[in-house]
């Protein structure tokens, strides 16, 4: 059995949740940084990055690498940033896999992540429950997931409405597929994005290249065959399960669908298990 | 180390949260299946556990590993939460985090359980990017909770609220230690932390283990003990300075707490103190002192706080000029023979003491020096002062930063440290002598190692700390921290900058003076 690696250890060295200071305040450090400090300016903000030195407006990010020059400046308006070192084996993969450039300023708005995730990694620290040092590693790498995505949707040349639209598809998918037994139809699933029914299923097929009634019938058969393979459960019980109404038709579109009869799945399933 | 985030995987393949069956349903899989089942089941069931079936009267859950045979059955209608996992990441878990497998397990209800698994199922139909990252995140969290579920007294920690409590229990006995002349009342101290007088005196009696009015006279008393060793005073003076009513009252009180007469100790007096304290009380002596013994009152007279831990008992340690209140310990701290003589604070990683007292204005020039031996490797702070968020300044060793350090904070509300580093250290174990000064006129911090200069930085926004001392750890909202493993001995603050030669001085000279005081 090959030995299992567990995910890097990131460690929260200092945290600060709105920290203010008055305006002019400069802070320049030039050496003797061993961590990678992350820091999220509510405020328009004199930055140094590998770009050089400028004025950015309020909501900018950045990450800075170990043993590069920290220095900002609230040159037009008071100080209000959000900010933490850390450091760790478990930094470097997640930079790469989400794709989270260092020394640079990224534009990237408000995060409404960050202090959730902040005010979390602060309670684990504050209350050191079992394993809270893997707490606060996973709860970065989360940190660390959502900035990737959140610059991957900015970068994807989307408008802002674009983005909206797709996250708001995205949540209705995850919504209806929570839900499988529902007897869902195109106007409820477009109502609970607040979409016309038309315009919803156009989008939708654009989006995840399948209809939404479509997509739901794939999701419900799969269901299906994983509850036939694996739960003791009479055929009519899984397809009412499933959100069919008739046994009939949820045995011929099964077959249809996926090239054999539900029957063929339990009797494979039941050899298997005698 | 690995190149992804999540190298072992989790999938999610079936999830049911609070599903229902009817009476009768059974289960019976001799196989098993070949992905990881967890099944919480909230209503009576019968389970395999192990080689033999037993039912249990609900709530309880049983993990099964890929291949082992299932069997639960239902006599009554069923309701359970469960799910499919497969990946590598799932036995990466279960060791990590102690999860027992293939046995029935009691516990109350998880209320995690469904929010985390609906989390988890969300991440896995949503399609989003990095989607597979966020579904082990999820699943590994609800093992953590599940262990923290399973083992719960491994950390007996108190809530954030308790913490607060303490925080605030410390504040006001500062706050009484400081004005010890005011007659306390039971009532009047439990207005500063705003509680009942009645709550109050529960609650301190809970976290320092001695009623407020008990604790006051105690303290009273040691004061006035340490008046009487140094001050040429009456027992009367003194008892009246503290406030007790009449003489004998304290006579008696003095007797049955210390254990011996004021007006012996008064006579007696110790005569090593008293050479020291001397100088400083007959101005026209004074002039006759040599520039030496000038400087030797500046350096060892003069210091806002000097502790030499060479006289402590079992739950606290006091400073040796009497300006403040005693330092309690927390956790167990012993003594360990000084750097040349005497002893010194020995802290295990885990123990610390608080002086509650803020012994110097961290916003005005400062010098803190202390003899310190760090007994491992790692991040460790000996000496720290700042308010209940974080401190004002740091004295540490963190030997991936270079071995000492002197931190300070850039403001009230942000705890971004500014710091001069050392020199690297080759080995743990040796006593060194480290100093941090905080020079306001010049704007800048100064380490010292060993008498001699070690690094600087600039520092423009010094700030003013309301918090208490503490020897070896950091106080960083709400949390202690860095605890520090190794001696601390000859711990000094001075409110004001100590100069090169000053330091060097008191690097070279605390081992002869020591010296000195052993051989009398």
């Amino acid at each position: 059995m090959r030995s299992l690696v567990p995910p890097g250890e990131i460690q929260i060295h200092e945290l600060a949740i709105d920290a203010i200071h008055n305006r002019g305040f400069e802070l320049d450090v030039r050496e003797n940084t061993p961590y990678y400090t992350f820091a999220h300016y509510n405020c328009p903000i004199v930055l140094e990055d590998s770009g050089g030195r400028r004025e950015w407006p309020a909501g900018v990010s950045v990450l800075l690498a170990p043993d590069t020059p920290r220095y900002m400046r609230a040159e037009s308006a008071d100080l209000l940033n959000t900010w933490f070192h850390c450091s760790g084996p478990g930094i470097a993969p997640c930079l790469t896999a989400y794709g989270i450039p260092v020394n640079t300023v990224l534009d990237l708005g408000e995060l409404p992540f960050l202090r959730p995730i902040l005010e979390e990694v602060r309670q684990e620290r504050a209350q050191k429950a079992l394993y809270w040092e893997d707490a606060v590693s996973d709860l970065i790498r989360r940190l660390f997931r959502e900035l990737g995505a959140l610059r991957a949707d900015l970068d994807n040349s989307l408008t802002p409405a674009q983005r909206r639209l797709e996250r708001t598809l995205r949540d209705i998918r995850a919504q209806v597929h929570s839900n499988l037994a529902y007897r869902w139809t195109v106007p409820e699933m477009a109502a609970l994005g607040g979409l016309h029914p038309t315009w919803f299923a156009m989008v939708y097929t654009r989006q995840f290249g399948t209809s939404p009634i479509n997509d739901l019938l794939d999701a419900r058969l799969k269901h299906a065959e994983a509850l036939l393979g694996n739960l003791p459960m009479t055929v009519a019980r899984i397809s009412a399960d499933c959100g069919f109404a008739n046994v009939e038709h949820f045995t011929r579109l099964f077959h249809k669908r996926l090239g054999y009869p539900p029957g063929q799945v339990r009797k494979q399933s039941t050899r298997k298990g005698a | 180390m690995s190149d992804w985030p999540y190298p072992n995987p989790i999938h999610l393949s079936l999830v049911g949260i609070h599903a229902t069956h009817d009476a009768g349903y059974t289960v019976d899989r001799r196989a098993g299946t070949e992905e990881y089942l967890f099944d919480f089941f909230d209503t009576p069931v019968v389970l395999q556990d192990g080689r033999e079936r037993r039912s249990f009267a609900g709530n309880v859950f049983i993990l099964y590993t890929p291949g082992q045979p299932q069997y639960f059955r239902a006599e009554a209608p069923l309701t359970h939460t469960w799910f499919q996992a497969s990946g590598d990441g799932i036995a990466e878990c279960i060791e990590q985090y102690r999860i027992p497998v293939n046995q029935a397990i009691e516990m109350p209800p998880p209320e995690f359980l469904a929010s985390l698994l609906k989390e988890a199922h969300r991440h896995t139909v949503r399609k989003q990017r990095n989607g597979e990252d966020a579904v082990a995140e999820t699943i590994r969290s609800l093992f953590r909770r599940l262990a923290r579920s399973l083992y719960p007294s491994e950390v007996a920690e108190l809530s954030p609220y308790q913490k607060q409590v303490l925080a605030e229990l410390h504040a006001v006995r500062a706050q009484v230690y400081r004005d010890l002349r005011r007659r306390w009342s039971v009532d009047d101290m439990a207005a500063l932390a705003n509680m009942s007088a009645q709550r109050f005196a529960v609650a301190y009696r809970s976290c320092f283990g001695t009623s407020p009015i008990d604790d006051l006279i105690d303290v009273r008393l040691r004061h006035a003990e340490m008046l009487l060793r140094h001050l040429p005073l009456t027992v009367v003076d003194a008892a009246q300075y503290f406030g007790f009513n009449t003489g004998s009252n304290f006579h008696v009180l003095f007797r049955e707490r210390m254990g011996r007469s004021p007006r012996g100790l008064a006579k007696s007096g110790d005569k090593s103190s008293e050479r020291l304290i001397t100088p400083s009380l007959h101005d026209e002596d004074l002039l006759e002192v040599s520039e030496a013994a000038r400087r030797v009152n500046l350096l060892y007279i003069q210091p806002a706080g000097y502790w030499s831990f060479d006289r402590f008992d079992d739950h606290s340690v006091g400073d040796d000029l009497g300006k403040h209140p005693r330092a309690p310990f927390h956790n167990t701290v012993a003594p360990t023979p000084g750097r040349c003589g005497g002893t010194a604070l020995l802290l295990d990683g885990n123990s610390y003491a608080v002086v509650p007292d803020t012994v110097v204005d961290t916003a005005q020039s400062y010098t803190v020096s202390a003899w310190l031996r760090p007994d491992r490797w790692g991040r460790m702070t000996a000496i720290s002062l700042g308010n209940f968020h974080h401190g004002a300044f740091y004295l540490q060793f963190i030997d991936s930063e270079g071995g000492f350090k002197f931190a300070v904070t850039v403001s009230e509300r942000d705890p971004f440290a500014i710091y001069a580093p050392s020199i690297t250290l080759s080995e743990t174990g040796v006593w060194h002598h480290v100093v941090g000064v905080h020079d306001r006129p010049a704007r800048e911090i100064r380490l010292y190692v060993d008498g001699k200069p070690a690094g600087r930085s600039r520092f423009e926004t010094p700030w003013r700390a309301d918090g208490p001392v503490y020897f070896g750890c950091c106080q960083v909202m709400d949390t202690f921290m860095d605890h520090w493993a190794g001696g601390i001995d000859d711990v000094r603050l001075y409110d004001r900058t100590l100069c090169d030669s000053e330091i060097a001085v008191l690097h070279s000279g605390d081992c002869a003076g020591r010296a000195g005081k052993e051989s009398r």
